[in-house]
């Protein structure tokens, strides 16, 4: 797994949590497992310079917050819908996907983003041939487990990186 | 003078957000008016007087992009001053905006960067008070 590929991915999901919603997101090492029962998932598709999919899953209780937040809803209102966390999510995914994209192949190279949708869980995420899971990387966000996996379209991705040491 | 604003993204929760900006700039707003894709952006247009257009470019149906060619091409409409809101990262992709007379903020966007695009879009005096 690409180290530096992971410190991006990291970052850039940190600085999105923290733009989008005030929400301060910390590596972590963890490396076991996510509980599909407690997690939402969201996947987005990309094509351009080379193509794949993004895919986060968080834990319910931040999607709420994170969402109450991107609504600027007050503590005493964060009562928010299933549709108002899925569109949060699905808008965290798809800042994510964009300026992680420019981040690794390159601010010159032009790429199409998806639509990002929800899946009903872990299990439900796209079979992509030929994709090849290049990076992960763990946050806890507000002391809940946030994932991210990288897939992408190659049998030599790391070929169509362009990112600086 | 109030100023009606368009605000185009297929994200309601997006929209809400820009609004909640807008309303805090303390540009005086007149109508605010939203759209879920450029196909009902450029209705609104045709239906409504409309001072400002803010645009996302990725949406189903009718993209950002599309929009705008459709603007820039329709005299009354060609002179409207657009902001895109985008994660758009694609240095060529954000040129080739810019070439179309449009304004580029990047997704996540801070409450000053839009008022400071919009007044200085609008040639607008800031009101601090």
């Amino acid at each position: 797994m690409n180290e530096k590929l992971k410190k991006i991915l990291t970052g850039i999901a940190s600085e999105t949590f923290e733009g989008l919603a005030f929400m301060f997101g910390f590596p972590e090492d963890d490396a076991s497992a996510v509980s599909n029962e407690d997690m939402i998932f969201a996947q987005v598709d990309f094509e351009g310079a080379f193509s794949g999919r993004v895919v986060l899953a968080v834990s319910r209780s931040p999607v709420e917050e994170l969402t109450a937040n991107m609504l600027g809803l007050e503590d005493e209102e964060t009562d928010v819908s299933p549709e108002d966390q899925a569109d949060a999510l699905r808008e965290t995914l798809n800042v994510i996907c964009g300026n992680l994209l420019p981040a690794i192949g390159g601010k010159d190279t032009v790429f199409d983003i998806h639509s990002p949708e929800i899946l009903p869980d872990a299990t439900s995420i796209g079979s992509m041939p030929e994709a090849g899971l290049v990076t992960t990387a763990r946050l806890s966000l507000e002391d809940e487990p946030c994932q991210l996996w990288l897939y992408v379209n190659e049998k030599n991705p790391e070929a169509l990186f362009k990112f600086g040491d | 003078m109030a100023i009606n604003v368009l605000i185009v993204d297929d994200s309601k929760i997006m929209r809400t957000m820009i609004l909640k900006t807008l309303q805090m700039t303390g540009i005086p707003m007149g109508e605010i008016f939203q759209a879920g894709n450029g196909r009902e952006g450029l209705e609104a247009l045709e239906r409504n007087w409309i001072d400002l257009a803010i645009v996302d470019i990725n949406m189903p149906v009718m993209n950002g992009e599309e929009m705008i060619d459709h603007m820039r091409g329709n005299p009354e409409m060609q002179d409207m001053p657009v902001v895109v809101v985008s994660t758009e990262g694609s240095e060529t992709r954000i040129a080739r905006l810019e070439e179309k007379g449009v304004v580029f903020v990047h997704k996540p966007f801070e409450a000053e960067t839009i008022r400071d695009t919009i007044l200085d879009l609008l040639k607008l005096e800031a009101d601090d008070e």
